[in-house]
């Protein structure tokens, strides 16, 4: 049954990896998505834009938690994927295959993926949060993700197994309120203070 | 390791830059001018260029170097330090900028209605007299004005600076004299029956200052003070007689949300900062309260958390540690907080200041009453149903709270007001 599944990602993984070099075009594309800034910093900075967009302070309320329990899950994600590498070493495809490599070599184990983890950790975090503004995150997940197999350093397997401890994270963190109640209350009492201190100027 | 410390401040600087463009976006949106970077009324134009411009150009800035385009440097937590740090700054570089330059603003720019400045400095400046619970300026000519205004301003120097620059616009025949109480414990908060008291005291010390009642004269309460003012009302009646009570610019709660209103909206960050720090929070029994049960958590959890980061050589160690055993204190003292009722469960200290605030005093009283709302409030106004008889209200529609309060017309239909 591994074997099989190995397999499978194998191929699944020549088939997209073996799109690269073909355009140039679509390569600088991929290589631009599957950068280590470009997409996670982006969506730390989607993070922020929800953090704001509120209508009132009752919407904000909602969102300051919101971008609490996004934060959580990336923490506890990033727990879970150090505990399943102590667990599984796999090595990267360029290692074990030729490949078409348009990416530097990471020099850590391929499994899980680290970007993929990360990013939809902010995907069903938000999603999980705001049924409506969640979507937004996934366009930039999908996208790094599907580039960091195109440019050759993961296997689809790893992508998957990243998105799957971001889901498990995120349910963690909604469904586990003790978990963020204490940030989240935090946060709270600081946005009450700062925004009740009204004050009569000229 | 490899540390990139050019790297580090490089992407630093990248979500500095980019958190500042869209805080100025996000600012523009939501209509705070309290947080507009160039001082007075936010433009929306100005603000979305000026953040798109940010935006692009940090990207853009970033990008352009080929050492931040799929090579190796700093790792992932790293970048989620700077990212964090990044948008702090960014929150704190817009607060700074907000309150500065509408610190220049005040400085440098009359009001408007300057041109309409009547002869009343020239008939002399306020006396000033300092009591136990107030500071009291009073015009040279209370005692041979036929009309007399007492006016209950807020705590603090805005304040005192506001009714300062409403002093020299009042009537020719107005004798005034101004109640500015000492900063302590926030006004209208639940420590306002304090500050009703100690409002009362200043009363007291008026009238002995000018040996005589303040029987038919015109009470004004200014923002908060105005709470107090309807709060005092009856009391006010029986014992001081006055022609009319106007309450301006009072604090209008939304009961149904327990909220006070947004600061954000008109007051800057410095403004807010003294709002806060005048209440003096440090003497909250909760909150030291809370500080007795965290700060050994915190002490800890710090200890521990630089112990395991140096064992195990992670990367930034003793800072790392800290750092984690800060972040970690806060949540394990958060349960033997809430258990206490110092935290989570019980209300915050808006929720406990809203209930019998405004809405509960504006039931018809012997004496008329005439309540002046800002522009930012209308809409609870609207929203309620207003009580009927006895009570007149006023929108300022175009003045807000926190900034141009005298803007836009505001100064003239306050005296017209006043006037009356």
């Amino acid at each position: 049954m591994l074997d099989w599944l190995i397999n499978l990602d194998y191929t699944l993984f020549t088939w997209i990896n073996g799109l690269a070099g073909r355009n140039m075009l679509a390569d600088s594309a991929m290589k631009a998505f599957c950068n280590d800034h470009l997409i996670p910093f982006t969506l730390g900075f989607l993070a922020l834009v929800m953090m704001l967009k509120g209508r009132d302070r009752l919407d904000d309320r909602r969102n300051f938690a919101a971008v609490v329990r996004i934060f959580l899950t990336i923490a506890l994600s990033m727990a879970l994927m150090q505990l399943v590498i102590t667990l599984v070493h796999r090595p990267r495809p360029f290692v074990d295959y030729p490949v078409n490599l348009l990416f530097y070599k990471p020099v850590d184990w391929s499994f899980p993926s680290n970007p993929a983890t990360a990013t939809f950790s902010f995907f069903f975090s938000a999603l999980l949060s705001d049924r409506r503004f969640g979507w937004w995150f996934l366009p930039p997940a999908l996208l790094m993700s599907f580039a960091r197999i195109w440019c050759g350093v993961h296997y689809p397997g790893d992508v998957l197994a990243g998105i799957l401890l971001a889901f498990a994270a995120a349910c963690l963190v909604h469904r586990l309120d003790f978990l963020s109640r204490p940030f989240v209350s935090i946060v709270r009492n600081l946005e009450s203070r700062l925004r009740s201190a009204l004050s009569l100027r000229e | 390791m490899e540390v990139f410390h050019e790297d580090i401040l490089e992407t630093f600087l990248f979500c500095f830059l980019a958190s500042l463009g869209i805080v100025q976006i996000m600012a523009a949106r939501r209509g705070w001018h309290g947080l507009c970077v160039y001082g007075r009324r936010l433009n929306r134009g100005v603000n979305n260029a000026l953040g798109a411009a940010l935006l692009i150009f940090s990207y853009a800035w970033y990008f352009s170097d080929p050492l931040h385009r799929n090579v190796r440097n700093i790792e992932a937590l790293m970048s989620l330090v700077c990212l964090l740090l990044g948008v702090a700054a960014a929150l704190l570089a817009t607060a700074a900028a907000a309150s500065l330059s509408e610190s220049l603003w005040r400085l440098f720019r009359p009001p408007a209605g300057e041109s309409a400045r009547t002869a009343r400095e020239e008939a002399g400046k306020p006396e000033e007299l300092a009591t136990p619970n107030a500071k009291l300026l009073i015009s040279p000519a209370w005692e041979k004005a036929d009309r007399k205004l007492v006016i209950l301003a807020e705590t603090g120097r805005g304040s005192e600076r506001l009714v300062r620059r409403l002093l020299p616009y009042l009537p020719h025949d107005m004798g005034y004299a101004s109640l500015h109480p000492r900063e302590e414990g926030g006004g209208g908060e639940p420590e306002g029956r304090e500050r009703a008291s100690s409002l009362l005291g200043a009363l007291r010390e008026l009238e002995e200052r000018v040996g005589a009642g303040l029987q038919g004269a015109d009470l004004l309460g200014l923002g908060w003070s105005g709470n107090e003012l309807l709060r005092l009302r009856e009391h006010l009646e029986r014992t001081c007689r006055p022609r009319r009570f106007l309450v301006v610019a009072p604090v209008v709660p939304d009961p149904g949300h327990a909220l006070l209103g947004d600061a954000f909206l008109s007051n800057t960050p410095w403004d807010i900062l003294c709002r806060i720090l005048a209440g003096k929070p440090w003497r909250e029994g909760a909150f030291r309260s809370t500080l007795r049960i965290w700060i050994p958590f915190s002490l800890a959890c710090m200890a521990a958390g630089a112990v395991l980061t140096s064992f195990f050589d992670i990367r930034w160690q003793v800072f790392s540690g800290l750092a984690g055993g800060l972040i970690v204190s806060l949540w394990l003292a958060y349960f033997p907080a809430a258990r206490k009722g110092l935290a989570g469960r019980g209300k915050n200290r808006e929720e406990r200041t809203v209930p019998g605030l405004f809405w509960e005093h504006l039931h018809p009283g012997e004496c008329p009453l005439e309540v002046v709302i800002c522009g930012d409030d209308a809409h609870l106004l609207r929203a309620r149903a207003a009580p009927q008889g006895g009570v007149r209200f006023h929108v300022l529609a175009g003045s807000l709270r926190g900034k141009f309060f005298l803007d836009r017309r505001g100064l003239q239909r306050l005296l017209e007001l006043l006037a009356r």
